[in-house]
């Protein structure tokens, strides 16, 4: 099975809406790992007091 | 037949020192005869010719204005047949000139290719010739073009099975139309567009199948070329970016999101769900390949 995302349209999705639309695949592809791979979360360094 | 032109009387036999004339044929390149503005889709000669025009011609996605160029041909044989004569006083008189026949043999193409051939007859067909040496060959008739050659809509191709002597092949036959005369036999020869003209393809179909929306965010669709066995050959590959949908419901475009192709040559793509019962199609594009365009209903 050759996998292939479009990660600019994956990056437009909220991560509810990306695994609502790719659900058919739940069980084959690990959505959530691949969601968060290509929209990482933004870490934000705060000042220290 | 040709006019006297009795201003200028007779005309001068001898050709100049150095001469270029057609070799073998080995390649056809067909175009449509007629641009959409109705003039002849011929070859600019005041514009540069080389591999860059080549590509293009032979790529175009504009069909009409596309070379469609052949396999490599084997057997080219051309005939003109004897004029037409009116015998008066013993003496033969020629009223018009004969036909010309063109015919050859693919030996590696699909048998499909003389349904092809055979459904070509509906458009107004003409051909370059590309010849060993790689010369381009078609006629002179008005300033600054070479013009492809005319074609009657009497192309045929048939399938010659092989025997214990012959191997199969797909055999093709047509006739120039009347108004082409060999005297306007014209080539471009190597030395001027510089290209290998033989080593390049043309566009190769590859065929859909099994097209369905599978749910209101999936839908499949099998790809594949033609190599002669009833399930053709599995077009591998493609990669999600390949892939164009459209809903024509809507004319709005379907962006996928997901390929995943299993088995090969079948495509399972993922998009935003649309309205149920619209319609929909599904193609792709790959350097050197013209999809089908696979029609579906979204569910």
């Amino acid at each position: 099975m050759k996998i292939s995302f479009n990660d600019k349209e994956v990056k437009k999705m909220s991560k509810a809406q990306f695994l609502k639309q790719h659900e058919y695949f739940a069980d084959k592809i690990d959505l959530e790992a691949y969601y968060n791979k290509v929209n990482p979360k933004k870490v934000v360094k705060g000042k220290s007091e | 037949m040709e006019n006297c032109n009795c201003e200028t009387g007779m005309h001068n036999l001898q050709s100049a020192a150095c001469l270029i004339t057609p070799g073998i044929t080995r390649k056809y390149i067909f175009v449509e005869t007629f641009k959409a503005d109705g003039t002849i889709n011929g070859i600019d000669l005041t514009v540069p010719f080389t591999e860059t025009e080549i590509d293009a011609l032979l790529t175009n996605s504009d069909k009409a204005l596309r070379g469609y160029m052949s396999d490599s041909v084997s057997n080219f044989v051309t005939e003109r047949a004897d004029p037409n004569t009116e015998t008066i006083d013993n003496v033969n008189y020629i009223t018009s000139q004969g036909t010309r026949t063109m015919g050859s043999d693919f030996l590696a193409s699909c048998a499909d290719l003389s349904n092809k051939i055979n459904g070509n007859n509906c458009i107004d067909i003409s051909v370059y010739l590309i010849d060993e040496n790689n010369g381009w060959n078609g006629v002179v008739t008005r300033d600054n073009y070479l013009d492809p050659i005319r074609l009657e809509r009497n192309a045929f191709g048939k399938v010659v099975f092989p025997t214990e002597t012959t191997i199969f092949k797909v055999s093709y036959s047509s006739t120039w139309q009347k108004s082409v005369k060999d005297g306007n036999l014209k080539t471009i020869p190597f030395s001027i567009h510089g290209t290998d003209v033989l080593s390049k393809r043309g566009l190769v179909d590859v065929n859909e199948s099994d097209a369905s929306a599978l749910t209101s965010t999936t839908a499949t669709v099998r790809f594949t070329s033609c190599d002669g066995s009833a399930s053709g050959s599995a077009f591998t590959g493609l990669l999600v970016g390949d892939f164009t949908m459209f809903n024509t419901t809507t004319a709005l475009a379907v962006v996928p999101s997901l390929a995943v192709e299993n088995p090969d040559g079948t495509y399972l793509l993922t998009f935003a769900a649309q309205t149920a019962a619209d319609l929909g199609t599904i193609t792709a594009t790959s350097a050197g390949f013209e999809f089908e365009v696979a029609n579906i209903t979204y569910l």
